[in-house]
């Protein structure tokens, strides 16, 4: 797999096309007029998200991003293993 | 990284790899589906499968969009993508895929002005950047996808852009998965469902397959102990005689879907009445097209689409390989003729996709063997 094939946000070789890849990103501004906001993602790149999903966005938000839109905020409680 | 380290901790895989051992009866062999090709993908990254019971079977399904996009269609991409007029922008993944008349990359290289994308709002940048050009983008992808694009066809139309466009090709995870379980020829024990996409549409959708079908379903999350903690949720429910809806990725999944992203997905998209999938035919409301309130961002409206079915190349068992009927190695071009470099056939393109996955961390582990001891 080339770099070409790989996601901004992505720490392994994931397809981006890919229905299940996407990657937990900081939400550090909102910007109500575009319902988007500036995200940061765990290698410090900065892109554009969409938040048109999420109810009343706020800067330090934990979000599940896929392909530049924010489909759920994520939960600090890990889940329990058997 | 927060939920990441502590679901790719190696002792927890080795405690829950003997557990599962321990549950698999030694004289049945379970059969259980992936759904999804992150699945797929982190089961042959990680070796997930040297962790399991040789008599438990991990069965790759058609959870993958590139894998799953028909040779014509893509063929009527390359179509559009060859107009003088347009800029044709995709994942990279998706230049990569063979139609009948080779692949975007190809046509790119004989100058058509072809762009990977990371995102829809990417493509939609570069017809902002581009006004005198028509910036098409080809959309594929289950329900995790399609919100974004949705998302950035609201923001076009509240724009005005006048042009850019979407060559819609979304499609939907759960008719496949009910023909599947329709298909005579197909035995499985049990499903791993597909956590992201039921992020959008949740838990919920997916108890028609213990309700209806008598199989256990668990919604899983992608890392390797998600995986393995599926598995043995899975095997639990058998072992026990249960037979259910069980939600492993509850950190992010909900039991109901997300309000918010069906309003937006009823909004800009309808459902298609017949989609071809790749090795499954015409599945019935399987696929998104664009409703009629965004009809002036419909690349099938904007241009001649010719809408042409390409048949399959005869060495290519794709289908055989989604519906989990053959392993990736099991067909016959498979490492030979059809490679990552120069794929015949879509499972081979995305690192989703069950044959390149497989090909590029599976392929020597088969060597080594497979079965943990069972814990005592």
């Amino acid at each position: 797999m080339n770099a070409e094939h790989e996601s901004s946000c992505a720490h392994d070789t994931h397809c981006i096309t890919c229905s299940d890849a996407a990657c937990a990103m900081r939400l550090l501004s909102v910007d109500e007029s575009k319902a988007s906001g500036i995200c940061v993602d765990e290698a410090g790149q900065h892109s554009e998200v969409l938040l048109g999903l999420i109810t009343s966005p706020a800067p330090g938000d934990l979000l599940l991003v896929h392909a530049g839109a924010a489909l759920q905020r994520l939960g600090e409680t890990p889940t329990e293993l058997p | 990284m927060k939920f990441v380290d502590e679901f790719r901790n190696a002792e927890l895989g080795s405690i829950l790899s003997e557990r599962i051992a321990a549950l698999a009866e030694p004289d049945r062999h379970y059969k259980i589906m992936e759904v999804c090709g992150g699945h797929t993908h982190t089961i042959y990254r990680y070796g997930v499968a040297d962790l399991l019971p040789s008599n438990v079977e991990l069965v790759h399904g058609p959870g993958c969009p590139v894998c799953v996009i028909p040779m014509g269609r893509v063929d009527d991409a390359i179509a559009i993508a060859r107009r003088p007029e347009v800029i044709f922008t995709c994942f990279g993944d998706m230049m990569r895929v063979p139609g009948g008349s080779g692949t975007l990359l190809e046509a790119k290289a004989e100058g058509a002005d072809v762009r990977m994308v990371y995102s829809p709002l990417d493509a939609l940048r570069v017809a902002g950047a581009n006004p005198d050009r028509q910036v098409v983008f080809f959309a594929v992808g289950f329900e995790t996808t399609a919100p974004s694009t949705a998302l950035t066809l609201m923001r076009a139309k509240a724009d005005g852009v006048r042009n850019f466009s979407v060559f819609c090709n979304h499609v939907t995870i759960l008719p496949p998965i009910r023909a599947l379980l329709d298909s005579p020829d197909l035995r499985l024990d049990g499903f791993i469902g597909p956590g992201h996409v039921c992020t959008i549409v949740g838990a919920r959708p997916f108890s028609f397959i213990p309700e209806g079908y008598g199989k256990p379903v668990v919604i899983s999350g992608f890392e390797p102990v998600d995986v393995l903690c599926s598995v043995y949720m899975i095997l639990t429910q058998l072992a026990e005689g249960r037979c259910e809806l069980e939600n492993q990725y509850r950190r992010v999944v909900p039991h109901e879907g997300n309000a918010q992203a069906f309003q937006v997905l009823g909004e800009v998209f309808e459902l298609r009445p017949h989609f071809e999938w790749r090795g499954l035919g015409f599945i019935s409301q399987s696929a998104l097209r664009l409703s009629s309130r965004y009809a002036a961002f419909d690349a099938e409206q904007r241009f001649p689409i010719a809408g042409v079915r390409v048949a399959d190349p005869k060495a290519c068992q794709c289908g055989e390989v989604l519906k989990g009927v053959i392993k990736p190695w099991e067909c016959k071009v498979f490492g030979t003729a059809c490679t990552p470099e120069h794929p015949i056939g879509t499972c081979m393109v995305s690192s989703e996709g069950a044959c390149a996955a497989y090909y590029n961390f599976g392929r020597f582990a088969r060597q080594r063997p497979t079965a943990p001891v069972a814990a005592q």
